[in-house]
């Protein structure tokens, strides 16, 4: 009987146990440095000889004078100089519930561990596994697509690789750091077929909370990511597309003269930070990249990041390269972002539109939204966010109304708000999801995509005369509100937007309004609203339809957050946050369906009033295509507002472009060689996502094929560019 | 301060010495200043809350009536903290001990119908949570409600109205979308 029972336990016991880990890491430095080096990590003897090189001289001395216990410790390693090291262990003998701080306590252990002594070593990471018990406590948001998350894992996961071998605590600590890796990479989009992003939130290198908040959740990310490299555990940014995509995330969403970053979602910093200049000095290195160096020259050459982060990770040997090769519109596809600019100039116009999915916290209730922005901010998307949840974030900052989208006013309808403000104001406008239980993963966002598949882009095409991108966003209000709303938005470059929009109502007593904020004091007459600037032309917003739609000036000092017979005006703002602004609401008369077109002209900066633009309806459709004229007869403009035939545009200087995508399988092939034939001939190499871009052509008939292979395609262009043209 | 109910014991107590038509009387005053000693006991220190279920959509399979907890702890945190809890648990089983812990912090059940409504009574001032315990089906949706409510010292009642826009999680299985 005992022996039975004896059987019985080992058995349980066998069953209960936690599976071997089969992992090793290798000897102290292994974290972004290891005593030989290997690939891309640096060894010590390698980063010896880079201490004594001219252009890492400025790095090198601001890392020898640090008081910063891990630079101070990287000092050690390079040099052996054990004089300051009594601020190492200072440091490592207290804790943090801070990150960052757990990421440089594990960084000067790893780096000093050859000065520890054997009980300072177990004492030390015994803090280290201290601080991850902290950091359990503080950052309890378990979500891929989220920076808090990001951040307990980077710091955890930093702790884990530095003090394993030394505390029993880091073993325990591998499989959820090792799952939430997992979780994050799902979301990121490399190696995935094209027809299988959904919820995969970093396709084409983009972040879901925004700007701001890619300077967490990014930046943690390729820290972690570093280490675990380092670490022997596995390269994941050799060969990733996140991270080359990442360049141009940055590079696109930077202003043309470099004075703005999109402010789009929850960013009190839309301009150019020091976090940005890291993220681009390690992918500088990291890929050999000339226009990471570029970019870093020309936007972010004064801004200081940390030493031993500019000797570790850039490399002086790049050559800048502009981006003036490079067409001046991207999208970015996982987050629904299509930034467009006029040319690399830094006069061009630029264009914002954004219609994605729902993922986390801190994105806004505002699929379809766009911005202009021409040597000042002309269209806007007015309000403060300063962190706290109050009654400006719930029923202004993050709300429709506050951007310049379609509301559709259901008067009875009822939001979710946090505790704070449990019934938040109706605007009108699309659901909030902000305290919804929100997906943690790719597999529950998929669970949740009724809810989160808020908008989607469903074509963008883009030339250097003009660009045209089509947004489905009815997914982001109550489906017993809004059955479709299809936004066109049409950029010739450089002065004017083209707006269609076609919004059918769950029922005709819905009223639908569209709104336009400017900076600017406006006044609307008929049909026509226009800004009134200080100096130079002003902004034109022609209402061409729906016929008799009602145009009504809001805002301005006071009443710039009012709606409803509310005032929501909350803290001063700062930091080029819009604390004061106008709009215009245009109302269309009651329909179940309804179509606007508006066509915005955007100022040259310092122009005068000569030559008052103009915008005509030439053709309302009835239903079907619109036709305009623009400035008098100089671009004629067809549209099809359900977007079921393609727009048309034609005019001086106006081009066309052909694009489209190779791929085996549904999987994108790089560097494949595609020539295009006929009126002109051309010739380019696919990128990582397979794709391909011919511009600047003028109609006619065009054959595109794959170079070495009996592969084509036969195109006649007409009046409008060509995408998808695609080989699988 | 006396309570009310204290008072209507009280009260029944002399009711039980007295004679015919005084006792008519007494009785009918006795009853009037209970009920008014309640109506005050309810505005300064407890509060309705009235739950109501608007969805058109609502699916013919879902049983007459959709149960309901008061709880008095964020779910979202609660979420969150099953999330950690349960790691490698697939989105049903989430949801099961997402509902079950939170009726670890219920202060009440109720139901709802589908076209009538449900009155949490008598809830000190404090923060709710309206929750739905189980996902209501409707149309091709499975939905999910948190809906936040404050009581107030001087609130006699809060209304919530559970709408499609309103759920905080909607769930299906359509196809891939890119």
């Amino acid at each position: 009987m005992a022996f039975k029972k004896y059987l019985l336990s080992a058995a349980a016991l066998l069953w209960l146990a936690p599976p071997v880990l089969a992992i090793e890491l290798g000897e102290h430095p292994r974290l972004y440095v290891t005593a030989q080096g290997e690939g891309k990590v640096p060894g010590v003897e390698q980063l010896r000889r880079r201490a004594a090189r001219p252009e890492y001289a400025g790095a090198w001395e601001r890392l020898k004078n640090s008081n910063a216990p891990h630079e101070i410790a990287l000092v050690y390693l390079l040099t052996g100089d054990t004089t300051r090291l009594s601020l190492v262990r200072e440091a490592l003998a207290g804790t943090s519930s801070r990150s960052d701080r757990v990421v440089e306590h594990s960084l000067a252990f790893d780096w000093a561990y050859s000065a520890l002594s054997e009980p300072e070593r177990k004492r030390f990471a015994a803090r280290l596994m201290d601080s991850c018990e902290e950091l359990a406590k503080r950052y309890r948001i378990p979500t891929a697509y989220h920076n808090y998350c990001r951040n307990r894992h980077m710091g955890q996961g930093f702790a884990m690789l530095a003090a394993w071998g030394d505390d029993p605590r880091a073993e325990g600590l591998l499989p959820p750091v090792q799952k939430e890796l997992r979780e994050f990479l799902e979301i990121l989009g490399d190696d995935c077929r094209l027809d299988d992003m959904a919820g995969r939130a970093g396709y084409g290198g983009g972040w879901p909370e925004g700007y701001d908040y890619d300077r967490h959740g990014a930046l943690y990310a390729i820290q972690l990511l570093l280490a675990w490299r380092s670490a022997g555990l596995g390269d994941y940014i050799t060969g990733s597309s996140y991270w080359r995509d990442k360049i141009m995330w940055l590079l696109y969403g930077t202003g043309p003269d470099g004075s703005f970053m999109l402010g789009y979602e929850d960013n009190d910093y839309p301009f150019v930070m020091p976090h940005d200049r890291r993220m681009m000095t390690v992918l500088e290195g990291e890929l050999g990249s000339g226009l990471a160096s570029w970019w870093i020259d020309t936007f972010a050459d004064t801004l200081r990041i940390p030493a031993y982060w500019e000797f570790l990770f850039s490399d002086p040997k790049v050559k800048n390269i502009p981006p003036e090769s490079l067409p001046t519109s991207r999208l970015i596809e996982g987050v629904g972002l299509a930034l467009m600019r006029s040319s690399w100039q830094r006069d061009a116009t630029f264009v914002h539109f954004h219609c994605g999915p729902w993922y986390t916290y801190h994105q806004h209730a505002a699929q379809g939204s766009f911005s202009a922005w021409r040597g000042r901010p002309l269209v806007i998307e007015p309000g403060v966010y300063d962190g706290e949840v109050t009654g400006h974030y719930v029923n202004w900052r993050i709300r429709s109304i506050s951007h310049n989208c379609i509301l559709v006013m259901d008067s009875g309808e009822r939001f979710l708000g946090p505790g704070d403000v449990p019934v938040p104001a109706n605007d009108g406008g699309q659901i909030i999801q902000n305290w919804t239980h929100k997906p943690a993963t790719l597999a529950e966002w998929r669970a949740q995509r009724k809810m989160r598949d808020t908008g989607r882009i469903t074509a963008f095409v883009t030339d250097a005369s003009h660009d045209f991108v089509t947004g489905e966003a009815a997914g982001a209000y109550s489906p017993e509100k809004v059955e479709r709303w299809c936004r066109q938005l049409l950029f010739i470059k450089p002065d004017w937007i083209v707006l269609s929009d076609y919004v059918v109502g769950a029922s005709a007593d819905f009223p639908k309004t569209l709104i336009l904020h400017t900076p600017d004091r406006m006044t609307a007459a008929g049909a026509v609203a226009e800004t009134v600037p200080d100096g130079g032309s002003p902004l034109r917003a022609f209402s061409l339809l729906p016929a008799g739609a009602q145009l009504e000036v809001a805002g301005g000092p006071g009443k710039t957050f009012t709606y409803g017979g509310q005032d929501w005006t909350g803290t001063d703002p700062y930091n080029e946050q819009f604390g004061v602004a106008w709009r215009v609401n245009v109302t269309a008369p009651g329909q179940k369906a309804t179509t606007f077109v508006t066509a915005i002209y955007l100022p040259e900066p310092g122009s005068g009033e000569s030559g008052r633009p103009q915008a005509e309806l030439l053709e309302s459709g009835g239903g079907g295509t619109v036709s305009l004229s623009l400035d008098g007869g100089k671009y004629r403009v067809q549209i099809d507002p359900r977007a079921e035939k393609p727009y048309g545009l034609s005019g001086p200087g106006i081009s066309y472009s052909v694009s489209g995508a190779v791929l085996e399988d549904g999987l994108p092939v790089e560097g494949t060689p595609v020539s295009l034939a006929g009126a002109e001939n051309k010739k380019i190499v696919t990128d990582n996502w397979g794709r391909y871009l011919f511009e600047n052509l003028s109609a006619g008939q065009y054959r595109v094929l794959l170079t070495g292979t009996k592969q084509a395609v036969d195109i006649r262009v007409t009046d409008h560019s060509l995408g998808d043209v695609n080989f699988d | 301060m006396r309570s009310a109910r204290f008072g209507v014991n009280r009260q029944n107590s002399q009711f039980g010495f007295s004679g015919s038509r005084r006792k008519t009387a007494l009785a009918v005053l006795v009853i009037i200043q209970a009920l008014f000693c309640a109506c005050l006991e309810r505005n300064s220190s407890a509060g309705d809350i009235v739950v109501r279920l608007q969805l058109p959509a609502l699916s013919d399979c879902q049983s007459q009536t959709i149960p309901l907890m008061l709880v008095d702890e964020d779910p979202n945190i609660v979420f969150c903290l099953v999330k950690f809890e349960r790691v490698y648990a697939s989105q049903d089983e989430l949801l099961g001990e997402f509902f079950r812990t939170l009726a670890g912090h219920q202060v009440c059940r109720g139901a709802v119908s589908r076209a009538g409504e449900f009155i949490f009574r008598d809830i000190p001032p404090g923060r709710y949570w309206v929750i739905t315990s189980e996902p209501v089906l409707a149309g091709d949706e499975r939905l999910v409600w948190s809906h936040p409510v404050r009581i107030g010292e001087q609130d006699s009642s809060q209304q919530v109205v559970l709408q499609r826009s309103n759920a905080a999680m909607v769930l299906d299985s359509a196809d891939t979308i890119f």
